[in-house]
């Protein structure tokens, strides 16, 4: 075989694999699944933030055109377990029903489900339906949430708050008596959508003969969905299959468990005939999930010459009304905390994160979640630093990375040491990328003509593939995987994979991992992923852990298929295996050179005939893997923009962006970049455009499009991308990069317009920066 | 999002889609581009018994020179005057309101009788149609009438237009030569909907006095608006810029604009003074011919 490293397709921009079916139309996502006798269900939601159910009457929809049955919580409710998210030791338990019974929640919550021919037709009889409802005050803002003590959203809690928690190293207080100086400030997160531009949608179907369900979803998980649905039906997880065609993007809220699922799934047992759901928009912007809702309360204490003594972090997470299954609801705000300190030698750290039950929808991991809201508000908060202490914020930065130096860091909240990181080598190509050492005279010679220049940096440290989360609780191995590759009859390579593609490019870069590992062409493997009825095993795709978990497994099953092989052809060469070698496609052996057999001539004998068995326990050419390195993995990267702010009418324009990244070697730059690209455009929404708003009697403001403003592709400029790629140590080397670059992003975009807007003293401590605020933090109107 | 039931009506001449809305009265909508009415009607907002729609009708889709103007069938797609040479030359002020409008794809479906006839109020076409004082031409059960664009524009969504009457076509005057005109707005994205925007046209006399001016802001309130007081600051002078800022504070003034989620009413109004002040010396530029 081809001697390792010395790679065909690895690093290769190889075309992604998928893009001609997805860009011609062909792509497949639940929507797109028909199957006979299949019915359509659409949800009755409460128009109300906060109402008692006093009755829900549907005679009349029973008989509007179409209908096939018409369910609320009191016909589900017993037929499920409940959904109970929250387990940790300070906080209690949420329960949740299929359907909410007694009290609405929130504007969304899901009261009863209509079954009909089409959509259409469940749509007009749900409109048939009448509820009658009491209309409850309801809670919206966190910090009254906290303070109330007559409305509770969950009266079981005894009160709104549903968990404090607290934790750090070191001594704060000791840190503040040694430091010159404290720095203090709250930032506040926009609550936020996910934002897959396929919702929430499934097909299930319960074939009575085999006792089976089978669930088409569009899931980023399939194998975790599979086991909620077996434990809160009760189905043998044998009698439960999960399939997952191709996914119209996730970025976590399609890593939870929903009511909604759970009730079309006890439906299509009741009617023993599919049933499909798709949500719409508005259901996805009112009703799956938000992220985010954020209050950070930041303190740094800094000696004068930049180096960092202490941090501090006060986060109230507005959790909505519920939490998501299975997680518990103050995992994202414990996340957050854990992971503010990351790039940086913190020596004392001390965090409470107080997470807060309100009448909205519930919060979801979003790509990166803690990570992300974390680094804005620690950026920003450097920034404002170094402006008070008239240090340059990049040199404030580089005092405190973590850096070469240091390394293996091991973090002093604990987890495993840091390593192979390139904090300060990522700092400085971008500073020189962005063009810093002149920028500060650029931006001068600007400000000398009336124009508000900026120049703003972000930098992350990412851990993926770690065996343990901390914040998680039950489902947090994070490295449970294994995978299954088989070269098959035909010469072509088969690879199971558990981990499904929401638009990562899998199919493409797990073939050339593979296809390299065999010495094949990357055509040759077909990568089969997203059916739990495959042998394979996953947590799913989430925390950025699929090229890190799912690649190491793969590689390790690919080198045992090639071994098999070789065994094979030796046999059928009698020659000894050390002499046998795989080169262009044929397998040689070294003392008769010209004798060679093909790929497929040992595939075909391989299956066909059983003396060739490689070993005695099988005959087949297969193997399956787990993901067996034992640590997490680091990358690093760093952002930089400079950014343009017409102080007239709020404007901003993005004039340079330079992303410097470290997600060890590249598998496919091609994919990589758009990996990169595609969190940038998040980035960009989350501090220019998205906010999901309540009005404050507790309506949704933003359900549509276009209320919620999402990046579009107008939205973006030119992004300049350089690679460090450095291995990660042991055996693994892929590190990477599903999060990272959103991490890093967002601040990057936020402190260059605060860097902008430094001579009016501007205060920007709110997300998104909208037009109005940034006028207003001028001291316009 | 799925509408309710509605029949539909695919008429082929105008004659036919006017006594369909007359036999079904409120209940029938015309259906054009269909950019806003199909959103509005998927959420339920809207909900037709009869939709008419008018895409199969060959005669409501043209654009002709006419004497002193360009004159646009109703269901010409908005980027089709994008495209235009002829309208480049001879409405400047319409062909660089389009890009405006939505994105291509929009503008691709997206009607010019669509856009006057819905009457958004952050609409680009109905300020345009303002300063241009452009006639709609309206045809119903009892014949055909012309409307000036001061007297279509009755409130948010709401025109002149009666229950059974259809936009048929609108007539765009040419402005004469020293003419400058301009469009800004701000919008959250490229393509949304203004948060304030600003429509203009000056026209120099030979010893460059301002012999005319028109603004009209749009995004500000209800409907669009001529601002005629700060178009006289403007009249008659020599425009310095210490008269463009006193016009831009006069346009302003008495706006009474509303806060969304996209932006406060103070902020709106604050930079639609801004947008007509630059919008102003746009134009002069274009009618001095420093700029194109
Ligand atoms: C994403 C997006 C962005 C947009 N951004 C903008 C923007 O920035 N600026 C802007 O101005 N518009 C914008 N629009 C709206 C777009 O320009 C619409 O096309 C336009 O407002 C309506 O034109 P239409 O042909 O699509 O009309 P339709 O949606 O078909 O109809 C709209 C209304 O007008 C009536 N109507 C249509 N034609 C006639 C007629 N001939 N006679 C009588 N009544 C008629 C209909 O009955 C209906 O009530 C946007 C739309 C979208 C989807």
């Amino acid at each position: 075989m081809r001697p390792r490293g010395q790679s065909a397709s690895i690093g290769e921009p190889v075309k992604a694999s998928a893009d001609l079916r997805l860009i011609t139309g062909r792509g497949v996502f639940v929507d797109d699944l028909h199957l006979p006798r299949m019915v359509h269900a659409a949800f009755l939601r409460s128009p109300h933030p906060h109402a008692r159910i006093l009755g829900i009457d549907a005679k009349n929809a029973a008989t509007s055109p179409g209908v096939v049955a018409i369910r609320t919580g009191s016909d589900l409710n017993l037929r499920s377990k409940l959904m109970q998210v929250g387990e940790t030791t300070e906080a209690s338990a949420i329960d949740i029903e299929v359907l909410p019974s007694g009290k609405a929640r929130m504007v969304g919550d899901p009261l009863a489900v209509v079954v009909a021919q089409d959509r259409y037709l469940a749509e007009d009889a749900m409109e048939l339906i009448d509820v009658t409802y009491e209309p409850l005050s309801p809670v919206l803002d966190a910090d009254v949430a906290r303070a109330s003590t007559d409305t509770l959203v969950h009266e079981n809690l005894g009160s709104n708050v549903f968990s404090t928690a607290e934790g750090g190293y070191g001594d704060w207080d000791e840190a503040v008596a040694s430091s010159d100086v404290v720095v203090r400030e709250t930032f506040r997160q926009a609550r936020c959508s996910p934002f897959p531009l396929e919702g929430r949608a499934l097909v299930a179907d319960w074939d009575p003969a085999d006792a089976k369900l089978t669930v088409w979803s569009s899931s980023q998980w399939p194998h975790m969905f599979r086991q909620h649905l077996s434990d809160l039906l009760n189905i043998p997880l044998d009698h439960v299959r999960v399939v997952t065609q191709d996914v119209g993007g996730a970025f976590g809220l399609k890593a939870n468990t929903f009511r909604e699922d759970i009730a079309i799934a006890l439906l299509a047992v009741e009617l023993g005939r599919p049933v499909k759901w798709v949500e719409d928009r508005r259901e996805n912007l009112m009703a799956s999930a938000h992220a985010r809702d954020h209050s950070i309360d930041l303190e740094i204490a800094l000696k004068n010459d930049g180096v960092i003594l202490g941090l501090r972090a006060r986060i109230v997470d507005d959790m909505g009304a519920y939490g998501l299954y299975p997680w518990s609801p103050d995992s994202w705000g414990k996340l957050l905390a854990v992971s503010l300190p990351l790039p940086y030698k913190v020596p004392n750290y001390q965090w409470e994160v107080v997470t807060v039950v309100t009448n909205k929808a519930p919060e979801s991991a979003y790509r990166a979640p803690g990570n992300a809201a974390g680094a804005w508000a620690r950026e920003s908060l450097l920034d404002i630093a170094a402006r008070q202490l008239s240090l340059d914020p990049i040199d404030l930065r580089r005092r405190n990375l973590i850096a070469r130096q240091d390394l293996p860091f091991s973090p002093l909240g604990g987890g495993a040491p840091i390593d192979a990181v390139t904090t300060e080598e990522a700092l400085e190509q971008a500073a020189a990328l962005i063009g810093y050492d002149d920028f500060r005279q650029e931006q001068q010679k600007a400000l000398a003509e009336g124009r508000y220049l900026g120049v703003g940096f972000g930098i992350y440290i990412k851990a993926a593939g770690r065996p343990k989360s901390p914040a998680t609780v039950g489902l947090s191995e994070t490295g449970l995987e294994s995978a299954t590759v088989r070269m098959s009859a035909t010469g072509a390579v088969q690879a199971f994979v558990g981990a499904c593609s929401g638009g990562q490019g899998y199919e493409t870069t797990f073939a050339q991992l593979v296809a390299d590992e065999m010495g094949v062409p990357v055509d040759a493997v077909q990568i089969q992923m997203g059916d739990t009825d495959f042998p394979a095993e996953s947590s799913g795709t989430w925390g950025s852990r699929s090229t890190v978990v799912v690649g190491a497994t793969l590689v390790g099953a690919a080198r045992d298929v090639s071994t098999q092989m070789i065994a094979v052809a030796a046999k059928m060469m009698e020659a000894p295996q050390e002499e046998v070698a795989l080169e262009g496609g044929f397998f040689i052996a070294e003392r008769a050179p010209s004798e060679r057999l093909s790929v497929l001539d040992v595939a075909r004998a391989a299956w066909e005939d059983s003396s060739l068995a490689p070993s005695t326990l099988g005959t087949g050419l297969s193997s399956t893997r787990h993901y067996e390195i034992p640590g997490p993995t680091y990358s690093n990267g760093c952002h930089a923009a400079v950014v343009e702010v017409d102080t007239e009418t709020g404007k901003v324009s993005v004039l340079r962006y330079v992303a410097v990244e470290d997600c060890g070697p590249l598998i496919n730059p091609m994919i990589a970049n758009g990996q990169i690209r595609g969190a940038i455009a998040q980035a960009y929404g989350s501090v220019f455009l998205e906010e999901i708003v309540y009005s404050e009697d507790g309506l949704p403001l933003t359900t549509t499009l276009l209320d919620y403003l999402i990046p579009d592709a107008a939205s973006m400029g030119d992004v300049i991308i350089k690679h460090l790629e450095t291995p990660a140590p042991g055996s693994g080397r892929f590190k990477s990069l599903g999060e990272g670059p959103l991490v890093a992003s967002a601040p990057a975009f936020a402190c260059a317009v605060a860097d902008a807007l430094s001579p009016f003293d501007a205060r920007l401590t709110r997300l998104p920066l909208k037009p109005d605020r940034l006028i207003e933090a001028t001291g316009g109107d | 999002m799925k509408p309710a039931v509605f029949d539909y009506h695919a008429p082929a001449i105008v004659q036919e889609a006017v006594e369909l809305l007359q036999r079904y009265g409120e209940d029938a909508t015309v259906l054009a581009g269909g950019q806003s009415l199909v959103p509005l009607m998927n959420l339920r907002l809207s909900r037709p018994g009869h939709v008419v729609d008018l895409n199969g009708v060959p005669e409501l889709d043209y654009l002709t020179v006419d004497g002193e103007g360009i004159v646009v069938g109703a269901t010409t797609r908005q980027r089709t005057l994008e495209r235009s040479d002829t309208v480049r030359d001879l409405c400047p002020l319409l062909w660089r309101a389009m890009p405006l409008v939505g994105h291509f794809q929009v503008r691709n479906r997206g009607t010019v009788g669509g856009s006057l006839a819905h009457a958004d109020p952050a609409s680009e076409l109905p300020a345009v149609a303002l300063v241009l004082q452009a006639e709609v031409g309206v045809v119903g059960p009892t014949g055909r009438r012309d409307v000036k664009a001061e007297d279509f524009f009755i409130d948010a969504y709401t025109t002149a237009l009666d229950s059974a009457e259809i936009v048929e076509h609108v007539r765009f005057p040419s402005l004469p030569g020293g003419t400058g005109t301009a469009i800004l707005e701000v919008a959250r994205r490229e393509g949304d909907f203004a948060m304030a925007g600003v429509a203009a046209s000056l026209t120099l006399d030979p010893e460059g006095l301002c012999s005319s001016a028109r603004l009209a802001l749009f995004g500000v309130g209800p409907t669009p608006v001529r601002v005629i007081k700060a178009e006289r600051i403007l009249e008659g002078r020599a425009i310095t810029e210490e008269l463009v800022g006193e016009a831009a504070a006069m346009a302003v003034q008495d706006l009474d604009p509303s806060s969304d989620v996209h932006a406060s009413a103070a902020y709106r109004k604050r930079v639609a003074g801004v947008l007509v002040r630059r919008a102003i010396a746009e134009a002069l530029a274009r009618a001095t011919g420093e700029q194109t």
